[in-house]
């Protein structure tokens, strides 16, 4: 599903990610990487082999787009530093060859010259590029000459349909000035969002996208 | 033969007392003390406590040396209970009869109330005989130096089993007497259970699968108590909603009863209910302030503790209570009780019947108050029940490897076990009985390496194993083990205080994060105003007369019991010949006519289906009459064989008389009955599976395993410690762990748990071979009839699907483009 913003087109993928055709750039938001090791570490059981599905999709997203740069907007890795790190460093440097960005979000708490010593560039609040803002947390004050990508949220949206039917499922919001990327991540929960005016929502089932509005 | 040394102190004591010692107390005494095992089957205030405390007393005072020992013998009674509220009493007791008979027997208590100054002390010197609930003991357990502290226990009592064993809290116990018989084989364990239908198999759950038949004996207090019931009648049918739970159309004549008693105790069954009663009855008889109460879970222990003194001291005319008050202590002033809202099975029927007229030989009277119309045939199907004396079962719960995996861990904290000799030891328990090796070794895996595939660079600790036993090792771990621990698991709440500084209970985090300031909300009987949430406490200050919001629990609906089921089977049947023959019935004839004439009423033989199309479109109505667990069950067995015909979704919805498949498509049930048998028994576990599978049923299940085998951590108590870090909800882990990983044992007990007590498979699979000998009537209404409404008004829904998820996703969406 494509779509342009400010004349420029991002490709809107099934797999919860954003592809920038002008700049071969991939957007993913709140990857969250080191949770389920995190977890593990602290006593509670969850199968450490669901951490590498998060690899898997992301090598068939790089191979399928043939991006050449990556931005995470934040949420990179969800702890403290524990060996997941070393997971994504091995991948890291499986794939010198693409430009890596990360913007910082809250639970980004891992010390910068981790990230640096990876081979990317680190941006503590925004990163900023021909009127793009590739951000973390969602702008509450936005002006109408940038336009935001963010994460953070974690959006979900609820269709309903007759027979008292619903389904929810993760989603793209996109706003007049602001985009939302759903979360990347396989171990992350969602937060609800609703249609109001002038608000595009894109619903994704892993397979296909789907406008709702 | 001579009469012991013992016997001669208590016949004194019961002389001085002027009591009687009743037959099944001295029958119990006698088994008691050729020590002998079993079960006491005996009411609320009939002297259950002294039919074991007495011999466990003439036992002491028979083994007492000549001088008095210097050093004390530590713990030797265990008597458990599982309600801290009963401990005090309980003590009481105890301890007024060691007392009066000179004995310096030291009677303690052990319950999350206890403080940590009387735990310390109990460290040191535990005292002779010790009241505690399931959790306290198995926390007991954690410490290192469990088995000498339980070195010299030689009796273990377990009071109201029948409330323990058919919970998790009952395997909890399971598991510790398993243990504490193999500290000492010598041990006697009795149980206290009130009348249920399987008592010999709660004497067998009680002794676990080793003991030996001889050993044990059940005794029965003789004790043949009147109970009449009584149904509060509207004035017309008309008056009563068709649906709806809450059954405060008719306050004004509950409080005509109150005013004709002494003492009356009002059960409802939600706290909001209460709520709402207690809020109704004081805007419409004001008069009531000081001497109406409120008494559930989710008030606090002080208010609580005040509301049960003023009971026992006459000060109160009426108490609106919960289950809160099922169990325990006596109120001798209450003579009258109410039951409003249907209580779903005659024991608890009759057990709150029993909370009235306590004195021996005095009948107890309790009144019914429908909560809707359909109710009315309730009404007279409990009286049946309660006439014919009908029992029913409390079935125990079985393969709990979620309880399993946390007591092994308990231990590990403790101190430590070798795994073949626990496993011996927790075979022995009823509730594990079949563990096989191969599940054995996964909860070890669990415990210990947290799944049975390691990834790379695994970090899991929790279990360690060291020379060969199994510890925990990190004392991180080991505290929030034993923060976590029991098997009651509920929604994070907050203590709600007033500015200042008065608790007043708590609330579900969910109701406060709706919450803004100045919002006025319905609490522990008064309207409140909401000011701020800080650190897990909610501050309120008082509202004058505001209308406001009513606080919501999360909690599960009741089913109906099988036995009271095929009452209303029957009552209904018969209504149509012989109308007038209860005065319940006579009243609810308008609406049956009206049914009549929509539809029909089914006879015993027969079955019935109604469909109807709506706005929200096409809906079929079955009516089995089963309950609603069984419905449910059945509910999604038909949703999915119908949906395996064509791709279709259906939303199920279902209570205790029937159930119903809603969908956006037109399902032609007279064609389809006619090619395909909806309700064969045929591959029926195999569709169950495949339909529980289909729906989020598992999932919604496996909230309590997770937390129960400690995927889940609510935090730190009172602390507001940052846990978020660990904190995943258990659907999101139900995810993860059954997409990633094969045969994880506490994903397959969501299944079972399921199967075995939601859906209850054993019921359904009765319930379709009766529906197998009756003829199926399908009639189209062109309204929803009185059977069916109460059915399509209600919001908790189960989905259930055989359409491509992104078909059905387009067909959303066009609806909501056509809606622009």
């Amino acid at each position: 599903m494509q779509i342009e913003i400010r004349g420029n087109h991002f490709r809107l993928l099934s797999q919860k990610a954003v592809f920038w055709e002008e700049t071969q750039t991939l957007l993913i938001g709140d990857l969250h990487l080191g949770k389920i090791m995190h977890f593990r570490k602290e006593g509670i059981a969850v199968p450490g082999i669901a951490a590498e599905n998060n690899f898997l999709r992301l090598n068939q997203l790089v191979q399928h787009t043939g991006a050449v740069r990556i931005i995470f907007l934040g949420d990179l890795f969800h702890s403290k530093y524990n060996s997941e790190w070393e997971t994504f460093r091995e991948w890291r440097a499986g794939h010198h060859y693409i430009e890596m960005i990360i913007v910082i979000g809250n639970h980004d708490i891992l010390p910068v010259s981790l990230f640096l010593e990876s081979d990317m560039q680190v941006y503590l609040e925004d990163f900023e590029e021909d009127g793009f803002i590739f951000t973390h947390h969602p702008k509450t004050e936005l002006r109408s000459d940038r336009f935001v990508f963010a994460g953070h949220v974690h959006p979900v949206f609820t269709s309903y349909g007759k027979g008292r039917q619903s389904v929810r499922l993760p989603c793209f919001v996109i706003d007049k000035n602001q985009a939302i990327l759903p979360s990347f991540g396989v171990f992350t929960g969602g937060y609800p969002v609703n249609i109001i005016n002038g608000r595009k929502i894109y619903i994704t089932t892993e397979t296909t996208i789907f406008p709702v509005c | 033969m001579a009469k012991s040394r013992g016997h001669i102190i208590v016949e004194q004591w019961f002389k001085s007392k002027n009591w009687k010692w009743a037959a099944f107390q001295k029958e119990a005494s006698a088994a008691y003390l050729n020590g002998k095992s079993g079960l006491i089957n005996a009411p609320t205030g009939s002297g259950k406590t002294y039919s074991l405390w007495i011999p466990i007393l003439i036992r002491h005072i028979n083994a007492l040396p000549e001088k008095p020992l210097k050093t004390r013998k530590g713990l030797q009674v265990l008597w458990i209970t599982p309600l801290r509220a009963l401990s005090k009493d309980l003590l009481r007791n105890m301890e007024t009869a060691c007392l009066e008979m000179n004995l310096s027997w030291e009677v303690g208590i052990r319950t999350g109330d206890t403080a940590t100054k009387e735990r310390t002390r109990q460290k040191k010197q535990m005292p002779d005989a010790l009241i505690i609930t399931p959790e306290s003991l198995h926390l007991l357990f954690s410490q290192k130096n469990s088995s000498e502290v339980f070195k010299n226990l030689h009796t273990v009592v377990v009071d109201e089993w029948h409330e323990l064993m058919g919970s998790k809290r009952g395997v909890q116990t399971e598991l510790a007497l398993a243990r504490l018989r193999n500290i000492n084989p010598e041990l006697q364990t009795w149980g206290i259970s009130a009348t249920i239908g399987n008592l010999n198999e709660a004497m067998q759950v009680l002794l676990g699968m080793k003991f030996k038949e001889e050993n044990a004996v059940i005794i029965k207090a003789d004790t043949n108590k009147k109970i009449l019931v009584e149904s509060i009648l509207p004035e017309k049918v008309e008056t009563l909603p068709w649906s709806g739970y809450m059954g405060i159309r008719l306050a004004d004549k509950v409080v005509q009863i109150v005013n004709q008693s002494n003492t009356t105790l009002i059960f409802t069954n939600t706290r909001a209910q209460s709520e709402i009663w207690y809020r109704t009855i004081i805007e419409k008889y004001p008069e009531f302030a000081g001497i109406m109460a409120l008494h559930h879970a989710s008030l606090d222990r002080e208010i609580r503790d005040w509301v049960e003194e003023a009971l026992h001291n006459e000060k109160l005319k009426v108490v609106i209570c919960t289950s809160s008050l099922d169990l325990g202590v006596d109120f001798r002033p209450v003579d009258t009780v109410i039951q409003v809202g249907s209580p779903k099975s005659i024991a608890r029927f009759v057990q709150r019947a029993g909370r009235s007229g306590h004195r021996p030989g005095v009948t107890s009277k309790i009144y019914f108050c429908p909560a809707n119309a359909l109710e009315l045939i309730e009404a007279v199907s409990l009286r049946e029940g309660v006439v014919n004396n009908v029992l029913e079962d409390r079935p125990p719960v079985v393969h709990a490897f979620d309880v399993l995996a946390q007591w092994m861990i308990t231990l590990a904290v403790g101190e430590g076990f070798d795994e073949q000799q626990l496993f011996e030891e927790v075979s022995d328990a009823y509730g594990y009985q079949y563990i096989n090796r191969q599940e054995w070794e996964w909860l070890l895996g669990y415990i210990t390496t947290g799944s049975p595939s390691l990834t790379v660079y695994d970090e899991y600790k929790k279990v360690e194993r060291i020379d060969g036993r199994y510890v925990v090792k990190s004392r991180r771990i080991a505290l929030r083990h034993v923060l976590s621990m029991g098997t009651i698991v509920s929604d994070t709440t907050l203590r709600v205080k007033f500015q200042h500084g008065k608790y007043l209970g708590a609330v579900e985090e969910s109701f406060v994060t709706k919450l803004k300031p100045g919002d006025v909300f319905f609490f522990a009987g008064m309207s409140v105003e909401f000011v701020r949430i800080h650190e897990m406490t909610v501050t309120v200050k008082k509202a004058e007369g505001k209308k406001g919001f009513l606080v919501s629990w999360a909690g599960s609906r009741m089913a109906l019991s099988s036995q009271l089921s095929s009452f209303i089977r029957e009552r209904l049947a018969s209504s149509i010949e012989n109308p007038t023959h209860e005065k319940e019935l006579a009243k609810l004839k308008p609406l049956l006519e009206l049914q009549q004439e929509r539809s029909i009423i089914p006879q015993t033989s027969e079955l019935l289906i109604e469909q109807c199309e709506t706005r929200e479109g096409y809906h079929i109505f079955i009516f089995p009459f089963e309950g609603r667990l069984v419905h449910e069950g059945m509910s999604i067995l038909l949703a999915y064989r119908l949906s395996r015909l064509k791709p279709i979704t259906f939303s199920l919805a279902m209570n205790d008389y029937g159930f119903e498949l809603l969908s956006d498509q037109y399902v032609d049930m007279k064609e389809i009955m006619k090619e395909t048998a909806l309700f064969s028994t045929e591959h029926l576990v195999d569709d169950i599976y495949h339909s529980v599978n289909a729906t989020e049923m598992a999932k919604r299940k496996f909230r309590e395993i997770a937390s129960i085998a400690g995927l889940m951590f609510q935090g730190y108590p009172g602390q507001h410690i940052k846990t978020k870090q660990i904190q995943a909800s258990s659907s999101l882990l139900f995810t993860v762990m059954s997409k990633y990983e094969d045969s994880n044992l506490l994903v397959n007990q969501a299944y079972q748990e399921v199967l075995t007590y939601q859906l209850e498979e054993i019921r359904m699979r009765k319930a379709l071979d009766r529906i197998a000998t009756q003829k199926i009537i399908i009639r189209k209404t062109i309204k929803p009839t009185p059977f069916s409404f109460p059915i399509m008004v209600d919001r908790l829904r189960e989905q259930l699907t055989s359409e491509k998820l992104e078909d059905r996703i387009q067909k959303m969406l066009k609806q909501y483009s056509n809606a622009d």
